[in-house]
Order: structure tokens, then C-alpha cells, then sequence
């Protein structure tokens, strides 16, 4: 009794080994994981703004960064990590001016190693707009324009 | 009510034509409109006498080139690529295989191209050889190998690269190219995480960029992609950008290349 669930337990063992470790020669999806890591790390560079401080992930980033959805109880961590974090705005003041809220959407340009700033940019509205229609590049209107006609 | 009929007045200007279309009706229709002369003709025609000419401090030409499918062979060489190479002992795209042969045949400075500005010096020179390079498998399905190991883990490190969440903004390279139907603007962006399609994505670069005149390869594309995604600077044929191509090649299998494509 006592021989064969021994067995049992080492048969059990050996056919859980066999399902995670890979081929020999063959690097397991934690080994492929530390390489993946590494390979980031030595292929980039600072540039201008965009250091490679910028690769180091947060809790967020890390949980999804798979072609799967993170687990649950992660997915709740990061969640109420990122609620923790907003600023919410000072003494109340929930609506601002609404067409700078809406030239930050429009534009999402900035922050990249040909910005100056780290900051976003909502300066250069007229020439995303204006990009927009590449068909009649000289036309000045724009859905832009005409919002603001209107 | 003044101002709607001032709106409505605007929408019918014919300035505005683009917005009575789909997005990727008006960027399919001024394709065609130029794809009717491609200027990236010009950089074939420059990439072809660049194999040719004997170049560098070793006189040489690159007609011994091997690209995967022996010495000189560049017909079909395209659309399996990146491969593994014995000889570097590693994975290589068209682009860091080039730089092998301009260093060993020729005797060019690998290293110091592979710093040098794109669109400048022999940075420019490489755009001229994968324009004619590519053009050499236009018509042909990608069908990158995947039998060597080396080539399989380029493939699991480029899927882990896709999927990296980094940057101020969060994203992932699969934040953009992970699912259909996806857009920037009125650019449509294709889904590499499988067959996007003949033609589209992978099988389409090199190509011919309208908007700034200039012929990109991949690994100009990626390192856009990633000045986009806020993340710092890929190395010039650094792994991460080759591992990308063996992920991205992988997944097109089948497609038709028509590089170099014509973009906006």
C-alpha cells in the first residue's frame, strides 16, 4: 500500500516534469522570459528625453505585457493600484477649459526622442489637422475648423 | 441654425471629400493613384548597381552576398529572411545581414553604419539595396524557416518583445497591432499578431514613403514604431528589432510581398 503510492507520487512527479520542462536544449517559457528581458535591455538606448529608465516597468505594464489577460487577483491589484494613484483635481474643481482637454486629444503628439519636453503637447493641433485629410493637403478646412465654424 | 447650414455648406466643400469616405477607402485611392509609378523604382535601379559596384577598402562588390539561399542568390532571398546564418552564428534580417557582407567583402565598418543616421552616408546606400532586394521576391509568399533552434527563440523573444508594455503611455507594440481594425488617423493598422494579408504589413515593407519622400526599410519602420510607442532608442539591427521581424515574419507566412510598397 504504502510502496505503491510512493510509485504513484514519483510517477506523478516524473509526468509533471515532462509537462512543464521543455526538450533538452530547449529553453523553458521562464528561461525565454530572463532572455527576453535581457535582450530589451541591450538593444536600447538613451535618445534626447527617452532614456531606458523607460523600460522599466511598473506592476501594470508587467501583468500586461502577454497576449493573455492577466489573472484576477493581478488584475485587482493593478486596478486599485492605478485608482490609488490619480491626482483627483484640487478643491473640487472637476470641469477645466474643455477645448484644451480636447487639443491634448486630439493631438497626441510629444514625449517622444524628438520631443523637447517629457510632457505632452497640444501645440501643433493645426498641423495634425490639417494631416488628417491627406487628399487635399492645401485645404485649410479641417473637422478642426469647422467644429470651431460651427 | 445659421451655423448648421455654414457646417453643412463646409461639408460639401470639395476639400472635405475625404470625410464623406471611409478612412481606408481614401488612403486605398491615393495609393493607386501614385502606386502608378512608384518612386521606389529609383532606389531599385541605385540598390541593383550598389550590389554590383566594387565598393569599400577591399574593392569589392556584394555579388557574393550570401542571403540565405547561397552566394549571389538575391531572387527569393527576401521572403526568408530573418534567418539563422551559420557563419555569424546568429539570426539575421536583410539588414544586419547586408552590414555582415559590406564589413566582410568589402570592408566597410559595420559598426560605424550601423550608427550612422538613417537616409545619410551608407545608411542610404542600405536603403537603395533592400529597395532591389525585395523587389527581387515581389510576388512571392513570405515563408521564413523556422526549423533551426536559434530561429525558434528568435520567434518566442520577438512574441515577448510585441507584448512588452513600457513608456510614459503604456504601450506595447500589440497596443496598436494587436487586434483588427485598429487605426491611427486615417491610417489603418494591421493586426501582426497573425496573417494580416497579402501585401500588408510585413510583406510590405521596405516601401516608399510619400509624405517625407524617403525609402524606409524595416528596421526604419521599427525604430518609428518605437519613437511613437515613447520608448527609448532601438539599436540600429540590435536583437530586439530582429527578433520583431522573425515574430512578425512568422506570422505572415503566406502572405504576398509586394515590398517596397508605396505608403502614404
Amino acid at each position: 500500500m504504502n510502496k505503491r503510492f510512493v510509485w504513484a507520487a514519483v510517477a506523478a512527479l516524473a509526468l509533471g516534469a515532462a509537462g512543464c520542462a521543455s526538450l533538452p536544449g530547449q529553453p523553458t517559457a521562464a528561461e525565454l522570459d530572463a532572455q527576453a528581458l535581457a535582450m530589451l535591455k541591450a538593444s536600447f538606448r538613451d535618445e534626447g528625453i527617452a532614456t531606458t529608465k523607460r523600460l522599466e516597468q511598473d506592476l501594470g505594464q508587467q501583468a500586461c505585457s502577454a497576449e493573455t489577460a492577466p489573472p484576477e487577483g493581478v488584475a485587482k491589484r493593478v486596478e486599485a493600484e492605478a485608482l490609488a494613484s490619480i491626482k483627483w483635481p484640487a478643491g473640487g474643481q472637476y470641469l477645466g477649459d474643455w477645448r484644451e482637454g480636447e487639443k491634448l486629444a486630439q493631438n497626441g503628439r510629444g514625449m517622444t526622442w524628438t520631443d523637447k519636453s517629457a510632457a505632452p503637447t497640444a501645440t501643433t493641433a493645426t498641423r495634425s489637422a490639417r494631416k488628417r485629410c491627406p487628399s487635399a493637403p492645401s485645404a485649410p478646412a479641417s473637422t478642426t475648423t469647422a467644429r470651431s465654424a460651427a | 441654425m445659421k451655423h448648421w447650414s455654414w457646417v453643412a455648406a463646409l461639408a460639401l466643400l470639395p476639400g472635405l471629400a475625404c470625410a464623406q469616405k471611409t478612412a481606408a477607402d481614401s488612403i486605398a485611392e491615393y495609393r493607386a493613384l501614385l502606386a502608378d509609378g512608384n518612386p521606389a523604382e529609383l532606389f531599385e535601379a541605385k540598390g541593383e548597381d550598389l550590389w554590383k559596384a566594387k565598393r569599400g577598402p577591399k574593392n569589392a562588390s556584394l555579388e557574393r552576398c550570401d542571403l540565405g539561399q547561397g552566394a549571389g542568390v538575391v531572387k527569393g532571398a527576401f521572403v526568408r529572411l530573418p534567418r539563422w546564418f551559420a557563419d555569424t552564428q546568429r539570426v539575421q534580417d536583410l539588414e544586419s545581414r547586408l552590414l555582415t557582407c559590406m564589413s566582410t567583402l568589402q570592408g566597410l565598418d559595420a559598426e560605424a553604419i550601423a550608427k550612422t543616421p538613417f537616409g545619410k552616408g551608407e545608411q542610404a546606400n542600405m536603403e537603395a539595396l533592400v529597395a532591389w532586394i525585395s523587389a527581387e521576391s515581389r510576388g512571392q509568399r513570405m515563408q521564413l524557416p523556422q526549423a533551426h533552434a536559434a530561429e525558434q527563440r528568435m520567434y518566442e523573444l520577438g512574441k515577448r518583445a510585441f507584448f512588452f508594455r513600457g513608456g510614459p503611455m503604456d504601450f506595447s507594440c500589440a497596443s496598436c497591432h494587436g487586434e483588427d481594425g485598429k487605426r491611427i488617423r486615417l491610417q489603418d493598422l494591421p493586426n501582426l499578431t497573425k496573417n494580416p494579408g497579402d501585401g500588408v504589413g510585413f510583406a510590405a515593407w521596405p516601401a516608399y514613403r510619400v509624405s517625407s519622400g524617403e525609402l524606409w526599410g524595416m528596421q526604419r519602420r521599427l525604430n518609428d514604431c518605437y519613437r511613437q510607442q515613447r520608448f527609448p532608442y532601438p539599436g540600429y539591427a540590435s536583437e530586439v528589432t530582429i527578433a520583431l521581424a522573425v515574430y512578425m515574419g512568422v506570422n505572415a507566412k503566406g502572405a504576398e510581398s509586394i515590398a517596397p510598397a508605396i505608403k502614404r
